[in-house]
């Protein structure tokens, strides 16, 4: 009853702060990543120590702020917990992938910038295994509480169901 | 509930900065002890020893661990390998911890015996190059392992009977027996002396053998050879023309045909 006496202004001051609370942090959990990686001086840099074949970071970056802005936007929603899981599960994946299971190799061969003496190759080798492992299990036990918290949400409004006032 | 949740939302939080924190504290350490203070160093210029038929290559490896994490498992290898890239020789040196603050100097030796080396070079007259491949590895504050390869650093090998030629053959035959001098001249490249003999074996134009002769030599390394050897020769099948078998003896690098070179 109380939607049907609503003006498009008042909707505008509901939606609005959930906006631009999603847009913020949209910015703060990766959109600020975005603006050296489109630089191209910088993010070429970047994606040539990063060379991923199935994923381009980038784009990684920008799967991670949708999901922030989704998560945002659907505050007070089971969804929101969803979009958790998946953005937690998508990021264990991702991060496995990117860094080769946690043993990165690069390798700096003479060219013009490095003046190598000729022939002479340098492989870097970097195994961060054991830091990888201990994030993968905060980010285990960060699925188990967006988990419980979904369990709790559904169980809050099986006592007293509430519909946040933005949505419909 | 809602309170075991919040406990758990905040010790993630609160170890996933610590984490950061730490992974941001290791690697600024080890990129101010290692990049920027040059922590970690191996002498360009091994020492150089030859002695019992063994050439040892002496690297002094120098470590200051001046940051704040310690540094473990500190392996530095060397492999030495043919133009083929065939292994010749692999030496490693394990410093097993460098407790942050502390300093250590240490010794990376690489013997390599002749025999190794020679099993590998076939052709004894021509200089060639060996690759090397200096590895270093480590483990920082036990949770960062890396490893920088240099690979492909040349190390010229000095052939010890380098440009073997006969420059001059002249026939004695009013000699007794009948000589054929053969002015015979090479250059020792290698880091060792050389001892043995030379053996000529002469042909003439129909591919037959007319006669042989020897000459015992020993030339200092960096030295080069010019003498006489003296082939006794059958004058009825000498025609003036042929060619020369050239071989080489001694106990270090045993029986080596060194190849023909026609004369006349």
């Amino acid at each position: 009853m109380a939607e049907e006496g609503r003006s498009g202004k008042d909707w505008l001051m509901l939606i609005l702060p959930r906006v631009l609370r999603a847009a913020l942090w949209g910015f703060i959990m990766g959109g600020e990543l975005l603006i050296p990686l489109l630089m191209p001086e910088l993010g070429g840099k970047f994606e040539q120590f990063f060379s991923i074949s199935r994923f381009s970071f980038s784009y990684l970056v920008i799967v991670f702020i949708g999901f922030e802005v989704a998560i945002q936007l659907l505050r007070g929603t089971i969804i929101k917990y969803g979009l958790s899981i998946a953005r937690a599960l998508i990021s264990i994946v991702a991060l496995v992938l990117i860094t080769n299971g946690g043993i990165m190799s690069f390798t700096i061969a003479y060219s013009p910038e490095i003046p190598l003496p000729p022939g002479l190759a340098l492989v870097f080798t970097v195994d961060f295994r054991v830091v990888l492992g201990i994030f993968l299990i905060f980010s285990l036990l960060s699925i188990i509480k967006n988990l419980l918290q979904a369990v709790d949400f559904l169980s809050q409004q099986a006592e007293e169901p509430f519909i946040p006032p933005e949505l419909p | 509930m809602r309170q075991s949740i919040r406990a758990l939302g905040w010790t993630i939080t609160i170890s996933m900065l610590l984490l950061f924190a730490f992974l941001a504290t290791s690697v600024y350490s080890m990129v101010q002890t290692i990049l920027i203070n040059q922590g970690i160093r191996i002498s360009d210029d091994p020492q150089v020893s030859f002695s019992n038929n063994t050439l040892t290559l002496s690297f002094t490896l120098t470590v200051n661990n001046s940051g704040y994490y310690d540094i473990s498992g500190l392996n530095v290898t060397t492999v030495l390998m043919d133009s083929d890239g065939r292994v010749i020789s692999e030496a490693s040196t394990l410093v097993e911890r460098i407790t942050k603050g502390s300093a250590i100097t240490k010794q990376h030796n690489m013997s390599i015996t002749l025999t190794d080396i020679l099993s590998y070079i076939s052709n004894l007259t021509q200089d060639t190059e060996l690759n090397m491949s200096i590895s270093v590895g480590l483990k920082y504050a036990e949770a960062l392992a890396f490893q920088v390869t240099m690979m492909n650093l040349s190390m010229p090998w000095g052939a010890p009977i380098h440009n073997f030629s006969l420059t001059e053959m002249t026939p004695r035959f009013n000699e007794t027996p009948p000589l054929l001098e053969t002015f015979v001249e090479f250059e020792n490249h290698a880091f060792f002396d050389v001892n043995g003999t030379v053996h000529l074996k002469v042909y003439n134009s129909e591919g037959q053998y007319i006669g042989s002769g020897d000459r015992a030599i020993n030339v200092e390394a960096g030295h080069g050879y010019g003498g006489l050897v003296e082939v006794v020769i059958d004058p009825l099948n000498f025609t003036g023309s042929g060619y020369v078998e050239i071989s080489f003896e001694n106990p270090m690098f045993g029986y080596v045909e060194l190849g023909r070179i026609d004369y006349g």
